[in-house]
């Protein structure tokens, strides 16, 4: 692995389906790469043909007895600290919900064809494919009503990121868009509408 | 269903009442072995005593002696936590093992050494070693008479494992931040010579030999034993009641009024938040053969109790005599034990210790694998593995239960 992939690499496949899948990764990696409502992809063919496209949703640090009792004592000294998280294999688990699909040069905002397999290498999307990816908006729908996703604000957060994406020439209209998007989709529910738009609201200086 | 509850619950409570009452009768007792403990001032009459059972017919006496002159102390003495070294290196082993079974594919035993460093006093990252074995040829496996070897050997071997694992990596860090403590889980006392060990006197070679090269890195050696069941205390307490002429093999069969009562028990009162002991040694047949190898190599031990406060957690900790003459370097492992007892919360345990223990354990989840991988191996040479039937209708009664779906 390149040392570029190695840096944008998130973590590997624990379990999957095809709406969604939870990855894992040690917990002295976590970094700027695990943020919630980053957008990520995985591949979904053997010959790298397809990715599926989706977005962290969670990220949990899971526990065991002997890190409880370590939270109990009253000083936890550096090498204590450095051991628990470099030597035990404390894993962190990272939930991802699919929000689309890559197939050779096609973006599909749809749910994938198929789940990646075991331990396939998750990796952050590039500004280019975000770019791409967000430049229509059907995976609203989908996060919008995924049941088991934090989803206004997921989505407010991935509409954030996207935006870093664009030039900033683009970035205020590509926000405008969003929102546009988002009060066809939310009109029955105007509190709701209310509340995401004010979580993607451009700062004045974004124009 | 494997434990009917509700058959078991009146024994239960006839056990806690049981219980009770014993506690009840053991405070006289225990109130008597305290009173004899702080009388025990007089350190000439405790090394004739112990001279006279050491140098007459007597055999049967068990229990503690002090250190050897000039480095013994009061057996009622009591050290407070001494002054903390400002770096370290503790050097931590544990084993574990999977033992023989005749109901598997195939023989074999394996034995998982865990090699835990921590660097006291230093922002390191601790090291964290493991080194499996696989046991699977007849040498192995058989005794001197050709019989499969029994559990016993197997741990004797693990035990063993564990130390020449302690003394090669102890080794290997020598140059590293002294006080070099090496900590052994359990007692350092090995009893080699059961029948039922299988080629005893070379196991007993090879820890000798471990021995040997931890007294050579001038490491600080120690058996942390949490817990303990030991009497040499007790033993001894009853020893110095007895007068000259009832000084015999009969008398010491038991521990008079005192039977019953542990160690721990007395230091649990006597000591108080990180305080020690007294070194004693241990008056035994094995300890007299190590002290024949050298008597650098004789085992004593200090009673710790290792709670910062309120209800005290009493540990044995057992040292070589070439560790024990050294006052500083008992200071230094007392004070670094304290604070390896202190990393987890309310467990008072070191955290090298547990840390190798992690490290070394194998669950029956990795057992399972392991035969596994096994019968691949096996069925890659053409050879048909297969379990007994008494371990393959085990699992057919014990498996998961289904339930009956209609489907639509």
């Amino acid at each position: 692995m390149s040392v570029q992939e190695e840096r944008e690499m998130v973590g590997r496949v624990l379990r999957a389906s095809t709406t969604g899948f939870d990855c894992g990764t040690r917990g002295s990696r976590i970094d700027e790469r695990h943020t919630f409502g980053s957008f990520v992809k995985v591949p979904i063919a053997d010959d790298f043909s397809a990715f599926a496209i989706g977005l962290i949703y969670a990220i949990r640090i899971e526990d065991d007895p002997l890190a409880r009792e370590l939270v109990m004592a009253s000083i936890i000294d550096n090498s204590v600290l450095l051991d628990q998280r470099e030597n035990r294999m404390v894993p962190i688990e990272i939930a991802v919900i699919n929000v689309g699909y890559t197939s050779g040069a096609d973006v599909v905002q749809a749910l994938p064809p198929r789940p990646p397999l075991s331990l396939s290498e998750v990796q952050l999307c590039s500004t280019d494919e975000i770019y791409y990816f967000t430049r229509r908006f059907d995976y609203f729908r989908v996060v919008l009503s995924a049941s088991e996703v934090p989803s206004d604000e997921l989505l407010a957060a991935a509409v954030r990121t996207a935006a870093w994406a664009y030039p900033e020439s683009e970035r205020y209209n590509f926000l405008v868009h969003c929102g546009r998007q988002l009060a066809n989709l939310l009109s029955h529910d105007l509190k709701r509408l209310s509340r995401v738009l004010a979580l993607i609201k451009p700062d004045t200086n974004v124009q | 269903m494997a434990l009917e509850f509700n058959k078991v619950i009146d024994q239960v409570q006839r056990m806690g009442r049981y219980l009770g009452k014993l506690s009840l009768s053991q405070s006289d007792r225990l109130a008597a072995a305290l009173e004899r403990f702080y009388a025990a001032t007089d350190l000439d009459a405790i090394h004739a005593r112990i001279e006279l059972v050491r140098n007459s017919s007597i055999s049967g006496y068990r229990g503690a002696a002090p250190l050897p002159k000039p480095y013994s102390e009061f057996i009622c003495g009591i050290g407070e936590p001494p002054p903390m070294p400002e770096r370290a290196t503790l050097i931590a082993a544990d084993g574990s093992q999977i033992y023989p079974d005749h109901h598997i594919a195939a023989l074999y035993y394996l034995i998982n050494i865990g090699v835990y460093t921590y660097h006291h006093g230093q922002p390191r990252l601790p090291e964290q070693v493991t080194a499996p074995e696989l046991a699977y040829s007849d040498s192995k496996l058989e005794d001197e008479d050709g019989r499969t070897i029994n559990n016993q050997t197997v741990n004797m071997r693990r035990s063993v494992e564990e130390m020449r694992s302690l003394a090669r990596h102890t080794w290997d860090l020598r140059e590293e931040a002294r006080p070099l403590v090496a900590i052994h889980d359990g007692t350092l006392l090995k009893f080699f010579g059961g029948i039922e060990i299988a080629y005893a006197k070379q196991v007993e070679r090879d820890y000798m030999d471990a021995l040997q090269q931890l007294h050579d890195t001038g490491a600080i050696l120690c058996g942390y034993v949490d817990n303990p069941r030991s009497t040499y205390l007790i033993s001894l307490l009853h020893l110095m009641s007895l007068a000259d002429d009832e000084v015999n093999d009969l008398n010491l069969k038991t521990n008079g009024e005192l039977e019953g009562l542990t160690d721990v028990q007395i230091f649990a009162r006597v000591l108080g938040p990180g305080q020690r002991s007294a070194l004693m040694t241990q008056n035994s047949p094995q300890n007299a053969e190590y002290h024949r190898r050298s008597a650098d190599f004789e085992i004593a031990s200090f009673y710790v109790n290792v709670a910062p406060a309120g209800r005290a957690a009493i540990a044995r900790v057992d040292v070589p005599l070439w560790a024990a003459r050294e006052p500083a370097a008992i200071d230094a492992l007392h004070a670094l034990l304290l604070h390896q007892c202190s990393i987890q919360g309310r467990r008072h345990y070191p955290y090298a210790l547990t840390r190798a223990d992690e490290l070394a354990v194998v669950s029956s989840a990795e057992r399972d694998q392991l035969n596994q991988l096994i019968n691949v191996e096996m069925r890659n040479n053409k050879l048909h593995p297969e379990a007994s039937n008494k371990l393959q209708t085990k699992y057919l009664a014990r498996g998961e239960r289904r339930q009956h779906r209609l489907r639509g």
